[in-house]
């Protein structure tokens, strides 16, 4: 679940108002075949119009659910450079009706076709992402709501210490942070940099530091953060490498900041992926993830939710296929497994490229249980939806 | 990028020269020279438009990149589907930029021959930077008529691992040294990817093709056209434009 933005929201404000900060960020638009002053604003978006369909197995003596509903929605992207200084917005809108509509306001930020519940009709908003960038020079800036991606596995990213990864739609998405980030670089591909996530409180925030590189034909990270809400201190490795297959390695270590080397104390967090393209038009990949403080019962999975933890147990597998099945088709499927818990879902789904910029995308989706509470109430769902960038 | 350096640069024989055809046609390794100091200009900035045809139907990305030389490039995709969508190319490598995700892809040697942006161009082609006389050997093999002008027909064979293509065929037009046409085949034989100069002008002082139609030949009903704009020559450009940062950035 995304989190109010006043920070972001400020920054946006004036970046989009007048004052210093709107004149550089906002200033002349780049005189046409000029490539080499690259400025703005520009804008881009996407509509799409998503519908969908679910049954769902009902609790012990209830009656199954059967939901629809629809979601039309707007995202409008900004992004405005002048020399030094960038301001970049998206935004999104949802017009949701039928029963998606009550489960995407129950769920806080449940968008999109695949939130379906009760209800009538809501309007969503959400921003994923409202910053402003400064770089005087090597130095770079970047205050507001961005994506700290520090991860290089796809659904499970113990290396990602200040971006959650769900599944949006059809593939694993990082939800972007209010943060104040400073970046340097090292050589051309590498460098540091340092987050601070102060939230309302600045004691209660989140801060660490990070150092990549590539070397020898790997991507490399070595990053840590402080909680000041819990007082855990997390260390973290991540490496990506390509030895015919493409492969990922992530492994983190937390524990209280005052006992960080007490074994006792921590907890571990590991996964390993790998991808392979086959001919150029086939491509698999799998995620393997594993946590040393998994959930063991429907109890302690409701507690690690509440916390925002989606994936509470200890031994996942994420797989993935995809099938360019036509000069404008694709097809493919995924499915996860909660391997201690054996819950598993898996969907199934064909994009069409139909014109410029518009697509078609069609799904169904089974899982036989919650991941998230561990229950075992099983689910079915189809759904298609129609987008066109703008 | 290689859409324009190879694009432009292979496809543009000895522009730099800008001499005029000689009546006798000079030798391979003199041509293939030339060919390699056409592409050896310290920079390059353009807007360009790529317009992919496959079965009737046609998809337009459009784009701006800069280059130094042939080992550093950067491209910008400003078409609504792709926009912010950035590549850089550093030597052999190729890293990707998706702005929604904030996320810094490097593309994997095994993804490399997947077709870049859906066009008939490769990632490997994107990456080819090799100086052609250094691992291709070439024949001047004959001389002929290509649309009204006169063209040296050059075979490169490959002398080099690296080589993407085992044999090239250029039809050089003789007067601008530009390359017309390309045809470009398999260790098999079979011929993969043609490529076809359709508009050449003249850039600060050099003969220059602006607009490219490649084809895929193993894809069916299918051509990718590079249109390129505003094209600027040895523009200043800094050195830090070509880094993981100024990717993110």
């Amino acid at each position: 679940m995304r989190r109010p933005s006043e920070l972001a929201a400020a920054l946006l404000a004036a970046a989009l108002c007048a004052g210093p900060l709107a004149t550089a960020a906002f200033g002349q638009a780049a005189a046409p075949g000029k490539p080499s002053a690259p400025s703005g604003p520009e804008s881009s978006g996407e509509a799409s119009f998503a519908a969908a369909g679910a049954w769902s197995e009902g609790a012990a003596g209830a009656e199954d659910e059967l939901r629809y509903g629809s979601d039309a929605s707007l995202r409008l992207t900004l992004d405005a450079r002048r020399p030094g200084v960038r301001a970049s917005f998206s935004g999104r809108v949802d017009a949701l009706t039928g029963t998606a509509a009550s489960a995407a306001l129950a769920a806080g930020d449940g968008l999109g076709a695949a939130a379906l519940g009760t209800g009538e009709a809501a309007l969503a908003l959400s921003l994923d992402r409202a910053y402003l960038r400064w770089s005087p020079g090597p130095i770079v800036a970047t205050l507001g709501r961005q994506v700290v991606n520090w991860g290089a596995a796809r659904l499970w990213s113990p290396a990602d210490l200040f971006a959650e990864t769900a599944i949006v739609g059809l593939e694993p998405e990082r939800a972007g942070v209010d943060a104040i980030r400073l970046a340097a670089p090292v050589g051309a591909l590498g460098g540091v940099e340092a987050v601070a996530v102060p939230g309302i409180a600045p004691a209660d925030g989140r801060y660490g530091a990070r150092l990549y590189g590539y070397a020898l034909g790997s991507d490399l990270g070595l990053q840590a953060a402080w909680d000041g809400g819990d007082g855990s201190v997390t260390a973290a490795l991540s490496l990506k490498t390509d030895l015919v297959v493409g492969l990922w390695l992530e492994a983190a270590y937390t524990a209280p900041a005052s006992a960080f080397f007490d074994l006792d104390q921590a907890g571990y967090e590991a996964t390993v992926g790998m991808d392979w393209s086959v001919g150029g038009k086939f491509v698999v990949s799998a995620e393997y993830r594993y946590r040393s403080d998994g959930a063991e019962s429907e109890a302690e999975a409701l507690e690690a939710l509440s916390s925002g933890e989606s994936y509470p147990g200890s031994h996942y597998v994420y797989a993935t296929a995809n099938l360019i099945a036509g000069d404008y088709v694709s097809v493919g499927a995924s499915a996860i497994a909660d391997v201690g818990d054996a819950i598993a879902s898996a969907t199934a789904y064909a994009v069409v490229d139909i014109a410029q910029d518009a697509s078609l995308t069609a799904w169904a989706s089974y899982a036989s249980g919650s991941f998230a509470t561990l229950a075992e109430r099983r689910y079915a769902g189809v759904g298609a939806s129609l987008s066109l960038a703008f | 990028m290689r859409l324009s350096i190879k694009a432009i640069c292979a496809s543009m024989v000895l522009s730099a020269l800008g001499v005029a055809a000689s009546a006798q046609a000079p030798d391979a390794a003199e041509l293939l020279a030339r060919i390699d100091g056409n592409q050896a200009f310290a920079s390059i900035a353009y807007e360009a438009r790529m317009e992919i045809r496959i079965g009737g139907q046609l998809r337009v990305k459009s784009m701006r990149a800069w280059a130094m030389g042939a080992d550093k490039a950067f491209v910008e995709f400003t078409n609504p589907e792709d926009a912010g969508t950035r590549m850089l190319k550093l030597g052999k490598d190729l890293w990707m930029y998706f702005p929604a995700e904030q996320d810094t892809v490097r593309i994997s040697g095994h993804l490399l021959k997947e077709g870049m942006m859906g066009s008939d161009f490769s990632y490997e082609d994107a990456l080819e930077s090799d100086e052609l006389s250094s691992i291709y050997a070439a024949t001047v093999t004959g001389e002929e008529d290509l649309g009204g002008r006169r063209v040296y027909v050059v075979e490169l064979k490959a002398r080099a691992q690296s080589a993407k293509y085992e044999r090239r065929v250029l039809k050089v037009d003789a007067e601008r040294y530009v390359v017309l046409a390309e045809d470009m085949y398999a260790r098999s034989g079979r011929l993969l990817k043609t490529m076809e100069a359709v508009k050449v002008e003249r850039v600060s002082g050099r003969w220059y093709a602006t607009e490219l139609v490649l084809r895929d030949r193993l894809r069916k009903d299918s051509s990718t056209t590079m249109v390129m704009e505003s094209l600027e020559l040895d523009p200043a450009l800094d050195q830090g434009m070509f880094t993981r940062a100024a990717l993110e950035r």
